[in-house]
């Protein structure tokens, strides 16, 4: 930014009679009903949970305290806590590298100067506007039914028919595709990033004899790392919630194959109506999450390659 | 200076109204406050304007004869206006109780009576329609009429019948060679199974899912035992043996391929009339509940047939479910308990609403609905009969108690009749597991 640009503002810290005080007051009147939506729609919610957590509440009745028994309880004598903990630990396993490998390869098309360029980043960018749509969802399980277009097609090759959703062994990789296929937004990072890398470094590359993919490992890889780091960060704590599409598509099902843990929360808090038993389950999935951010943060410092040093 | 404040106060004055309105959003809860409003719209020589929701889930035959009777209802009482509000029963029953805790619950709105046991627990959501002068249950049969008592209490006004009955394919039975009056018994429907699939390895039997098979193990089980599935006393109704017995049921009927397998049914659960498999021919037999019969009479070439459940030997209960289909409920909180009974009574009561409603939830429960609609030629003659096939062996234990119709109770089960229709656990070491599941749960209950 050149000194022109910051002229205005120049001007506004210049006007003398604006008293300072005030204008802040106002600034903080501005941003009130903001504050609290974020008061009453998150603060309070999060804090009634963390209680709830500690209490029997029967949403029909009044909450009861019983101590730790609802963390006991999980960890004891839930069959069902540790199979959707596996299924989840699973699903993000395989949900976001897919997802990020394709925003990535995706991005990497995108990043060039040819015709209609920008309606084709448009169309990539799809599938994420639909993302959670439950419409899509049920496209999606048409799609790999018994005598769906997926099993037509490989058909004809004289293969399958496959029981995509059906089988317990296959179901939850068939439902992690449609998360891969709404890779939308970390592509745009992506893409953002890659327009961010100096076009020097790939002349000098190929002054020195690199091929593509030794550009791709040795530059593109390597200064793209910050943004990995985020769309890795965001996405796996997507992952860890995701619940439309997946209870869309195989409501849990065959045989708890796809039971995420945002499914057992779910059928705790709004089928058994076990509101004390859902909250203290979704406060392990808060921390597991906190957790596993912070030691990604801690790892970047080994991977993520930041210009300034990452000071 | 003066500006300035001006300025100030104009944005105070705005955000102010931000938050009051961001307030008001927040704490509105239509259905319950005001619950002191003069309700009685009779007592005035003009009839209050009264606006009633009513909610249910089904098809689109049901919502289309539904919609229908209420127009005709609106046009007879023109002080009184209906919102419907109709969707698909998957999460109708989570939307219903977020509703009802939250306050913003219709008036009138349709349950099924295993509900009763949350909905009429410690807060009572639902209205005592025995309470109400304006709805006649005279028409309903007495001894039916107990079955539907909940706590002594009418929770709901019974729409329709409703029975288990197994339901064939003329044509695959002639394919097989399989008489139609063939006796079923739970041995001899997996010998016929095996023999079906051997004959044609794309041909199955039977075909079901484990939501299905929750409700076919109960009636084995009321043959077994004579017991309900979970007794007053918060003990089991059946003993090891009869649950390893049952759950051996279910692994032959996948282990032999007397049964399509799960990997395939489970995709068409709740909706087998759209299996691809059952419309080309290729399955003999459901087991199903008699309101299900007209989705699977629409689908075309088709020549139906009904045969009462499996039998075994020794039995002490025919173990043949009948009961109500669904039930009309009004909420406890409804500013109109008066007009809402009204409109309850006049959907099941009025000749015209009959005729317009049909066997849209069920064959009717009331004498004179049945009459009306045999008289139109209303009910297919399919339906009626498996009517009669159930009505003639009603059980004398089901419907379950309260207790065995839990929720929780119910996934404990599905979960383990899945793992055995894959093959991932034996029917001993299931019935082990089952039976301690079971006790933890039961003693939670209990308290």
């Amino acid at each position: 930014m050149n000194s022109k640009s910051l002229e205005p503002f120049k001007n506004v810290s210049r006007r003398p009679r604006i008293n300072r005080k005030n204008y802040q007051y106002i600034g903080l009147l501005y941003i009130t009903p903001w504050l609290l939506g974020f008061l009453i729609l998150d603060l309070y919610p999060l804090t009634a949970s963390f209680y709830y957590s500690f209490t029997d509440f029967a949403l029909f009745a009044s909450p009861k305290i019983i101590g730790l028994e609802n963390y006991k309880n999980m960890f004891s004598h839930d069959l069902n806590f540790w199979q959707s903990v596996n299924v989840t630990l699973l699903w993000v396993l395989i949900a976001v590298p897919l997802k990020l490998s394709a925003a990535l390869m995706v991005a990497l098309l995108l990043n060039r100067k040819t015709k209609h360029i920008n309606f084709y980043r448009s169309l990539y960018y799809l599938p994420s506007i639909f993302a959670g749509s439950v419409a899509v969802s049920i496209l999606w399980r048409f799609l790999f039914m018994s005598k769906g277009l997926i099993n037509q097609v490989i058909g004809v090759l004289n293969l399958g028919p496959i029981d995509w959703l059906g089988n317990p062994k296959l179901a939850l990789y068939t439902v992690s595709l449609v998360n891969v296929w709404q890779f939308g937004t970390s592509m745009v990072l992506f893409l953002a990033g890659l327009k961010q890398i100096p076009s020097e470094l790939y002349e000098a590359g190929k002054i020195d004899g690199a091929g593509h993919f030794q550009k791709f490992r040795s530059i593109t890889l390597p200064l793209l790392t910050p943004i990995i780091l985020f769309n890795l960060i965001m996405q796996s704590i997507n992952a860890f919630q995701d619940f439309t599409t997946p209870f869309t598509i195989t409501q849990g099902g065959p045989a708890k194959a796809t039971y995420l843990f945002s499914m057992l929360i779910y059928d705790n808090g709004f089928r058994f109506f076990k509101m004390g038993y859902a909250s203290a389950l979704s406060w392990i999935m808060f921390t597991f999450i906190i957790i596993l951010t912070t030691f990604v943060f801690k790892s970047s410092h080994y991977w993520a390659h930041y210009e300034d040093g990452g000071k | 200076m003066k500006r300035k404040r001006r300025i100030f106060a104009f944005n105070l004055v705005i955000i102010l109204l931000l938050i009051a309105s961001l307030i008001a959003g927040c704490s509105n809860k239509p259905g319950t406050s005001d619950t002191s409003s003069p309700s009685n719209a009779d007592s005035g020589a003009v009839k209050k304007d009264v606006k009633l929701r009513f909610s249910w889930w089904g098809a689109q035959e049901r919502n289309k004869a539904t919609l229908d009777a209420i127009d005709l209802y609106m046009k007879k009482n023109p002080h009184v206006k209906i919102e419907a509000e109709y969707m698909d029963y998957n999460g109708y029953y989570e939307k219903l109780v977020a509703q009802l805790t939250g306050g913003t619950a219709p008036d009138i709105f349709q349950v099924v009576d295993r509900w009763y046991f949350d909905l009429a627990g410690q807060k009572p959501f639902l209205l005592d329609l025995g309470t109400q002068k304006d709805i006649d249950f005279s028409k309903l049969d007495p001894d039916f009429m107990k079955t539907q008592l909940f706590k002594g209490k009418m929770l709901g006004f019974p729409s329709g019948l409703q029975g288990g009955v197994l339901l064939y394919n003329k044509d695959f039975f002639k394919r097989f060679n399989i008489p139609e009056d063939t006796v079923w018994t739970w041995d001899n429907l997996i010998e016929w199974g095996q023999k079906v699939h051997q004959m044609d390895k794309n041909a199955y039997l039977f075909s079901t899912d484990s939501d299905e098979l929750d409700n076919f193990l109960r009636s084995y089980q009321k043959q077994l035992t004579g017991n309900q599935w979970v007794k007053d006393d918060y003990t089991l109704g059946w003993t090891k043996a009869d649950m390893v017995k049952m759950l051996s049921f279910i692994k032959n009927l996948f282990g032999q391929n007397a049964t399509e397998p799960m990997e395939k049914a489970v995709l068409y659960k709740n909706k087998s009339n759209e299996n691809p498999a059952w419309i080309n021919g290729n399955l003999g037999m459901q087991f199903k509940f008699i309101s299900t019969i007209s989705n699977y009479l629409k689908v075309g070439g088709h020549n139906l047939g009904v045969a009462p459940l499996p039998v075994g030997p020794g039995m002490k209960d025919t173990g043949v479910y009948t009961g109500s289909n669904v039930t009309i409920s009004i909420n406890a909180n409804t500013k109109y308990p008066e007009e809402a009974a009204k409109f309850v009574n006049w959907m099941h009561n009025d000749p015209e609403a009959i005729s317009i409603l049909g066997i849209a939830r069920g064959i009717p429960a009331t004498s004179n609905g049945r009459e009306i609609l045999l008289k139109e030629n209303k009910i297919d003659p399919l339906i009626s009969k498996a009517m009669d096939i159930a009505l003639k062996t009603s059980s004398k234990v089901l419907p379950d108690n309260a207790i065995s119709q839990n929720q929780e109770l119910f996934k404990i089960n599905t979960d383990m009749y899945d793992q055995i229709a894959f093959g991932k656990i034996g029917p001993d070491q299931a019935a082990d597991e089952l039976i301690k599941q079971y006790e933890a749960k039961l003693k939670t209950m209990k308290k």
